[in-house]
């Protein structure tokens, strides 16, 4: 209100008035349509917009992650089904139990061929990076640790070539898996170790009916011999009486959880991570991650720190690495274990954001304030350009049948030039008036003159001189009063013009009379106008 | 208002220009660039290369804004079909990488025009720190299209605890094994004293045929459409001298690597690239699931009694496929990262290659290795070095083809060779049926 108070109030061009008026307008309109976006929920901050990508991206990754595992629960289940299957069915037909497998080579050697076959088939089915079966049981009871020696098939896919079906055999018998082409894997061994088996000890404890309660997700592992970080899915080996005859499952490898799950996003740069036993990203040990799709991977590394930014985002902290990202708990199905996800984009991605953002918005305001300054000068010129035309045209007055393309400067063109026209017909009235004023004016002084002149003729020479000579002689009073009754005035008058009393005005009166040497005010302005005649006459 | 709006302009233009004169390179580390890699270190175990892309990206990559990804890990003998594979696409493959390593003939195969000419890349003095031999194996069509990272020979290793049981009953040493008769002698030996089973696997026993021949001086072994000349004699007399303890039984052709065959008990000794020491087992199994630490020692690729020593040199090498500028700017950073200095020396001594960087080869007499086995194997490759020549394999890709097809023939046949043999019918016969199959290949 100030503005507008102080724009009326201030002495400026009407250019300027209106610049300013439409600046005014300007701000105000970009200011309420900022608002109405805000609003309308159309302007979000750049911490609200990131968690919105980021809880998105994380969404659609835990689902992802949760059909995977309620495939790999279904096959998992067929896998111990089918393994319980031909164990009972190797055991009845040999007229054996499940615990004549331990040091039985012959046993041993005998189902494995059976199972091979049947995990071959379940591995090239499911998508998983390997598949195994392990048994309650050793080939050689006789050894150090045999107790801790299990035996089994551990086969594996042989690369992430998917067009390529070949399999490596990690654990299990060499000797059977060449003659079916299969290649012991560079580290092979012929059994299990339950002490490097990730939660053997547990799993087996737990292992209880139905099976679809008893599937479980290990802890994270670096397969003995490699680099390769793998997590294993389990489901255990149930007989019909309920005797655990081992476990069964999938392997999960870090490369084959990258390549599978690499999530497509439009954010440039960002980790999608699965944590076990934490409800977010503390430990990448305890982690697997994925990248884009065809595009950025970097995996976290060592330990992070957490903490809250706002609107739901967090900074995660390593030694190396920095990282703005979101978690949340997911439930895998797997018994009570925990699992959380966490999606990470790259802290100086989201700075490179906001400084962008930050220039974006600069740079729109600039262009703004200088669309909206050009506008107005634009505008504020063009508007009044017709009225400054005008204006000048009415200085020049050249106004009459000029064109302005403006009704309302036509009317005023008009409107002048009728009052124009008006004055014009006055003043020749007027002159004409004034000129008959100064011819009766003129015809007045004549009458005066030539009464003056017969008048002159009728006065007395000598009272005429004397009443010359007495002008001299009248004091500054007597003159003034004198005067008076030259200009005219009545005896009232020049008693309030000096401020005297008329006993007084006749005391002078007497005085004048007697120095002029007349006996009347008449005589005495005969005299007198006599007198200006001749002096005018001299002039 | 108008000279106000000139000078914010001007004032734009200006920093817009300042920005394009400030671009030296198209890397920044604001927006990485990230190159995939197929390698071929430490498929199925502990991969040194997988730790040096760590290391790349952690920290010049990190400065510079490159991500090195690996998406597939393969070895020398499949990685190029794979490649090709990707070239066209073939569903379930990973994409075409941006980096990988191949043979020569797997380069042609893919085009060299596809690939960086690495010499746009490196100047002349920088090229002049590495071996020339091993540059001159990555040149193809006139470019330097595979870049050398490291290079391996064959050798022949032997599972120490085993040996020695087998050595204190027959006399057979080490020593024996110098030579093609010796080894041969020595595997016949083994044969008989194991009840039957055979001493070595041989990787590519095609290598011991040629390099023998040529000791004895075949000459050219091969024709012009690139395959071997039947008609040289000697050549013949050489694949005779291989075939006939094949067909024994004495030996075998390898699974694929000797060293699986040499884990699981079934041969004692096996001879592969000296880079296969990355992927040996320390301990045999046997299938009663019992055990033994393996001790393996290095020896020294046979050699023919009383001929010129030669020993093979090959090894893949780095190739980067033709994308953008930017691109190839990355995998230049790369390139010269991984083959400088000590890195490459590093690299080389934890999978058993030999460094192709001049300085790094001078260093490895000093070099700290991390087994008795590796110091071992450095020892014998630094022997061989200054004693034997080195040939390079040919890089033909038909000839890879014809001989793949010649080790599974004999793959598929070796174990009833050896019944054969042993039910009664000639040794001379079954070499004449191999050196058959043999010319039979097309």
């Amino acid at each position: 209100m100030k503005i507008f108070h102080s724009l009326a109030n201030k002495k400026q061009s009407m250019k300027h008035k209106l610049f300013g008026y439409m600046l005014i307008l300007a701000i105000f309109l970009i200011v309420f349509f900022l608002a109405g976006l805000f609003l309308l929920g159309k302007v979000t901050s750049l911490k609200k917009e990131t968690y919105n990508t980021l809880d998105f991206q994380g969404k659609v990754f835990e689902q992802q992650l949760n059909s995977y595992c309620n495939d790999l629960a279904v096959m998992g289940i067929q896998l111990s089904e089918n393994t319980t299957h031909i164990i009972e069915d190797y055991i009845n037909k040999n007229g054996i139990s499940f615990k004549d497998f331990n040091g039985s080579k012959k046993n041993i050697e005998g189902i494995q061929p059976k199972m091979f076959d049947m995990l071959n088939h379940k591995l090239l089915e499911t998508d998983c990076s390997g598949a195994f079966i392990i048994l309650d049981a050793t080939i050689n009871p006789g050894l150090d640790n045999a107790d801790r020696s299990k035996t089994g098939i551990y086969l594996q896919q042989s690369n992430l070539d998917f067009s390529d079906n070949s399999i490596l055999l990690y654990r299990g018998s060499a000797e059977y898996s060449k003659s079916l082409g299969i290649m012991p894997h560079r580290k092979w061994r012929l059994e299990f170790n339950a002490n490097t088996f990730p939660n053997y000890d547990e799993l087996m404890l737990n292992a209880s009916l139905p099976l679809s309660t008893s599937c479980r997700i290990t802890d994270i592992i670096t397969l003995p011999g490699t680099s390769e970080r793998v997590m294993l899915f389990t489901v255990p080996i149930i007989g019909s009486d309920g005797t655990v005859y081992g476990l069964c499952g999938f392997e999960i490898s870090e490369s084959y959880f990258k390549n599978i799950f690499a999530q497509p996003s439009n954010i440039k740069r960002a980790v999608f991570c699965l944590n076990k036993d934490s409800d977010s990203l503390v430990d990448a040990e305890n982690s697997f991650s994925c990248g884009i799709t065809s595009g950025y991977y970097l995996a976290p590394k060592g330990k992070f720190s957490s903490k809250a930014i706002g609107k739901g985002l967090q900074e995660y902290k390593s030694d190396d690495y920095s990282y703005i990202g979101i978690s949340s708990d997911m439930d895998l199905h797997c018994g009570n274990q925990k699992f959380s996800v966490t999606i990470l984009m790259p802290k100086q991605d989201y700075i490179h954001s906001a400084r962008y953002n930050a220039l974006r918005i600069a740079l729109l305001i600039l262009l703004l304030a200088i669309a909206v300054i050009s506008c107005c000068n634009f505008f504020s010129r063009h508007y009044l350009l017709p009225i400054k035309e005008g204006l000048k045209q009415i200085h020049s007055k050249e106004y009459e049948g000029a064109n302005s393309n403006i009704s309302e400067i036509e009317d005023l063109f008009e409107f002048l030039a009728e009052q124009d026209h008006k004055n014009e017909i006055a003043l020749v009235e007027m002159e004409t008036a004034l000129s008959q004023i100064k011819d009766e004016y003129n015809e007045a002084q004549q009458k005066i003159s030539r009464l003056a002149y017969s008048r002159k003729n009728e006065v007395d020479p000598d009272n005429y001189k004397q009443f010359c000579n007495g002008i001299k002689n009248l004091s500054p009073t007597e003159s003034l009063i004198f005067n008076y009754y030259l200009e005219g005035k009545k005896v009232k008058e020049i008693m309030e013009l000096t401020g005297t009393k008329e006993s007084t005005i006749r005391f002078h009166n007497r005085n004048i009379y007697s120095k002029l040497g007349v006996n009347s005010l008449k005589q005495l302005l005969l005299y007198a106008t006599i007198l200006k005649q001749k002096k005018d006459n001299e002039q | 208002m108008k000279k106000t709006l000139l000078l914010i302009l001007s004032v734009l233009i200006l920093l817009l220009g300042l920005s394009g004169c400030s671009e030296k390179t198209s890397l920044s580390p604001d927006d990485p660039v990230t190159l995939t890699m197929w390698h071929v270190y430490g498929e199925q175990v502990d991969s040194p290369m997988n730790r040096l892309v760590d290391k790349f990206n952690e920290t010049v990559g990190h400065e510079k804004g490159i991500i090195i990804d690996v998406t597939l890990m393969s070895n020398a003998s499949q990685i190029g079909e794979k490649l090709t594979a990707a070239q066209s696409n073939t569903p379930g493959l990973p994409d075409m990488p941006d980096l990988f390593f191949c043979h020569a003939a797997n380069a042609a195969s893919l085009g060299v025009d596809n690939l960086v000419d690495w010499n746009d890349y490196f100047t002349e003095d920088e090229i002049d720190n590495y071996i020339p031999e091993f540059l001159a194996d990555g040149i193809v069509d006139d470019k330097l299209v595979i870049f050398p990272v490291a290079k391996s020979t064959l050798l022949l290793f032997v599972s120490g605890s085993q040996f020695d049981r087998f050595s204190a009953e027959t006399g057979v040493t080490y020593g024996s094994l110098d030579t093609w008769d010796g080894f041969f002698s020595a595997s016949e030996k083994y044969y008989e004293w194991s009840g039957g089973k055979p001493f070595c696997a041989v990787d590519y026993p095609i290598v011991g045929v040629e390099l023998n021949a040529l000791s004895k001086g075949a000459g050219e072994l091969y024709t012009e459409d690139g395959w071997y000349d039947f008609n040289n004699e000697i050549f013949r007399q050489s694949w005779y001298d291989f075939a006939d303890a094949l067909v024994k039984g004495h030996i075998i052709v390898s699974d694929l690597y000797s060293n699986t065959q040499i884990m699981t008990g079934e041969v004692i000794s096996g001879i592969g690239s000296c880079a296969s020491i990355l992927y040996y087992n320390d301990t045999i199994t046997y299938p009663d699931n019992s055990s033994e630490p393996m001790d393996l020692q290095v020896l020294p690729f046979p050699q023919a009694k009383g001929g010129n020593p030669l020993i093979s040199q090959s090894g893949v090498g780095l190739c980067a496929y033709k994308t953008d500028e930017r691109r190839a700017e990355a995998e230049s950073v790369f390139a010269h990262w991984l083959t400088e200095g000590d890195r490459n020396l590093d690299f080389a001594a934890q999978t058993g290659y030999m460094p192709v960087n001049k300085a790094s080869f001078e260093s490895l007499d000093n070099y700290e290795f991390s087994s008795d086995a590796y110091k071992q194997l450095y020892t014998v490759l630094g022997e061989e070095s200054k004693t034997a020549t080195a040939l390079r394999m040919t890089s033909q890709p038909e000839y890879y083809r014809k001989l793949n097809l010649l080790y599974s023939e004999l793959r598929a046949n070796q174990t009833s060779y050896a019944e054969r043999y042993k039910s009664g019918e000639s040794a001379d016969a079954l070499v004449s049926e191999t050196w058959e199959l043999f010319k039979a290949i097309r």
